[in-house]
């Protein structure tokens, strides 16, 4: 297929561009700075997403879209600036590709649809682990922009039947990362409760948001791409209630490495297969549960 | 303290950000572009500080307002942006300070310390034509401007003045001359003493972590009122007498007051010493090769 990427400059839209080019498909790199790394069989060209017209260039005789741009957090630029970028990015990328007539958006939403990292005010989730159904308990401006980003998503499909999935990943750790990252959680292993013990192998993540690509028989859905084991030494059981205070028994149940969050619906419907597991990658000086 | 720097990702800012690290403040760096090098332990936020929304975001930034601001975002003197349209000096410079003032004034932020220059003092310009009514120049020497941006220094500290009329905050106008860093003195050197030697608007200069120091002592120090400061160092930066290089470049001004001599600066700095308790500690003689 012919694909543009938008933000395909930036980590994760670089690992799409190039595992989609590796795959067969026609990659278009719709950003606007260029890359910084090599990608071989990928096509740059400069668009802004708060530019209708530039998308409208930069997305002709594509077949679909990848939605990646966007401020990546709300800690390095005023909040209404996140908000506003993030989601007026979504919706001049909806409104080119209905312009367009193109079928299908794939948009990188986030685990912040549920708005923990970069709360204003300590919550606690509804229930354990969370999934698709969990309402969004959103308040800063990061996570706003991706809730606003997925309604705008449903609302075009509803007016044309776009396909539109939304792919929700949480950190997103590069092969290289898995060691520093495993000795900083290891240091302060309640960190990670801001998002729900949650990772996904880089690799890993550029294969779901193909798959969502693919099965072009899911029309609008949302679906978390997160690995099916928790990035923590220790049951959740032991560490949810340490972090969330209010959480009482509600994570009783995740013993073993259960996550925080469940990728079901992405085992359900894209047939994801996790490949990268962190308790093979990463040196151990300690055992940990198995 | 928590305090904000715009500008923290140039120079004089790159100092002020290390130095007040150093000292244990929070710091936030208020930027145009991300910093190249960030200072371990200081934030940032990217903000176009000519938009007043931007700037009330970053000093009031994820819930937290800034207890002092120092205000170095500005288009400086510096080739190649001081070839920039004037109207955009002045534009970019004269708005950003008063966003600035205006957003302390609605937080409630107490102390303001921005930067204005020797550019208030531009008789260098007159072509040796127009002298000060006397040396050493001081915060008492009258104004005289040629250009867009000397103009927007001195609004820069009307603005100062403004905003300690309106709400009684501290706001101190910080004066530097020629500004060098310790790696730019050998370049500054053989300017100074090249085949066509360079002069700038004084023979005074500042030493940048010497002026970082002041910059500390100024947001520090309570009870400052609203005040202009000279930040220069004690000696000229000059090989002849400073009565020798006042008489050369002035010798079509008519009868001149010269209260210098000998190695002495033209400017004095006695005001900035004794409010602040700040003294030079970095000579250019120090940087000379032997």
């Amino acid at each position: 297929m012919k694909v543009v990427v938008t933000g395909g400059s930036g980590g994760i839209g670089h690992l799409v561009c190039i595992d989609l080019a590796q795959h067969g498909h026609e990659v278009i790199n719709a950003t606007r700075s260029a890359p910084k790394l090599p990608q071989p069989g990928v096509k740059f060209v400069q668009a802004n997403t708060s530019d209708m017209g530039e998308l409208v260039s930069a997305f002709a005789g594509a077949d679909a879209v990848m939605h990646i741009a966007a401020i990546p957090n709300p800690m390095h630029n005023p909040a209404h600036v996140v908000f506003n970028e993030n989601t007026e990015g979504t919706y001049n990328v909806c409104e080119a590709c209905y312009a367009l007539g193109i079928g299908s958006v794939i948009y990188a939403s986030s685990i912040n649809h549920l708005g923990l990292d970069f709360r204003y005010r300590d919550f606690t989730p509804d229930y354990f682990p969370v999934d698709e159904e969990h309402r969004t308990l959103a308040q800063d401006p990061y996570a706003l922009s991706k809730v606003a980003s997925e309604e705008v998503l449903h609302g075009f499909h509803r007016r044309c039947g776009m396909r539109t999935i939304s792919i929700r990943p949480p950190a997103v750790i590069l092969p290289d990362e898995y060691q520093r990252r495993f000795d900083a959680n290891r240091r302060y292993p309640l960190t990670a409760g801001g998002f729900l013990w949650t990772y996904v192998d880089a690799r890993d993540l550029a294969t779901l948001f193909r798959l969502a690509l693919e099965h072009t028989e899911l029309e609008d859905e949302v679906i978390y791409g997160t690995a099916e084991d928790a990035w923590a030494e220790r049951p959740l059981a032991e560490l949810v209630p340490q972090y969330f205070k209010q959480a009482g028994n509600k994570a009783a149940h995740l013993t073993g490495t259960d996550a925080g969050v469940s990728n079901a619906k992405a085992k359900r419907l894209l047939g994801f297969q996790q490949r990268f597991y962190w308790r093979d990658i990463v040196k151990k000086r300690v055992t940990s549960i198995e | 303290m928590r305090i904000v720097v715009t500008g923290g990702s140039g120079i004089v800012g790159g100092f002020v950000v290390r130095n007040l690290v150093a000292a244990g403040h929070d710091v936030m760096n208020v930027t145009r572009r991300p910093p190249r090098d960030p200072v371990p332990g200081a934030g940032f936020v990217q903000v176009d500080t000519t938009e007043m929304g931007q700037v009330v975001g970053a000093l009031k930034f994820r819930g937290k307002i800034a207890d002092a601001v120092i205000h170095l975002a500005a288009l400086p003197n510096v080739w190649p942006v001081a070839a920039s349209l004037p109207t955009e000096v002045w534009r970019i410079n004269a708005l950003s300070v008063y966003n600035v003032a205006e957003a302390c004034a609605q937080l409630g932020i107490g102390k303001l310390v921005e930067t204005s220059s020797v550019n208030v003092h531009q008789y260098m310009r007159s072509g040796g034509t127009i002298a000060p009514p006397r040396w050493p120049m001081d915060e008492t020497t009258p104004n005289w401007v040629i250009n867009a941006y000397g103009l927007s220094k001195i609004a820069g500290e009307a603005t100062a003045r403004m905003l300690h009329a309106r709400t009684g905050a501290q706001a101190i106008s910080i004066r530097p001359a020629l500004v060098i860093a310790p790696d730019e003195y050998a370049m500054r050197i053989s300017q100074m003493r090249g085949d066509r030697p360079k002069t700038w608007l004084s023979w005074s200069y500042s030493d940048a972590e010497d002026l970082a120091e002041a910059y500390r002592l100024a947001i520090e120090k309570d009870d400052l009122g609203c005040e202009a400061l000279y930040i220069v160092n004690d000696d000229a930066f000059t090989d002849a007498p400073i009565e020798t290089c006042i008489m050369q470049a002035y010798r079509d001004a008519g009868p001149l007051d010269i209260g210098v001599k000998g190695h002495a600066a033209d400017i004095a700095n006695a005001k900035a010493k004794a409010m602040l308790g700040w003294k030079p500690r970095h000579s250019w003689h120090d940087y000379e090769k032997r």
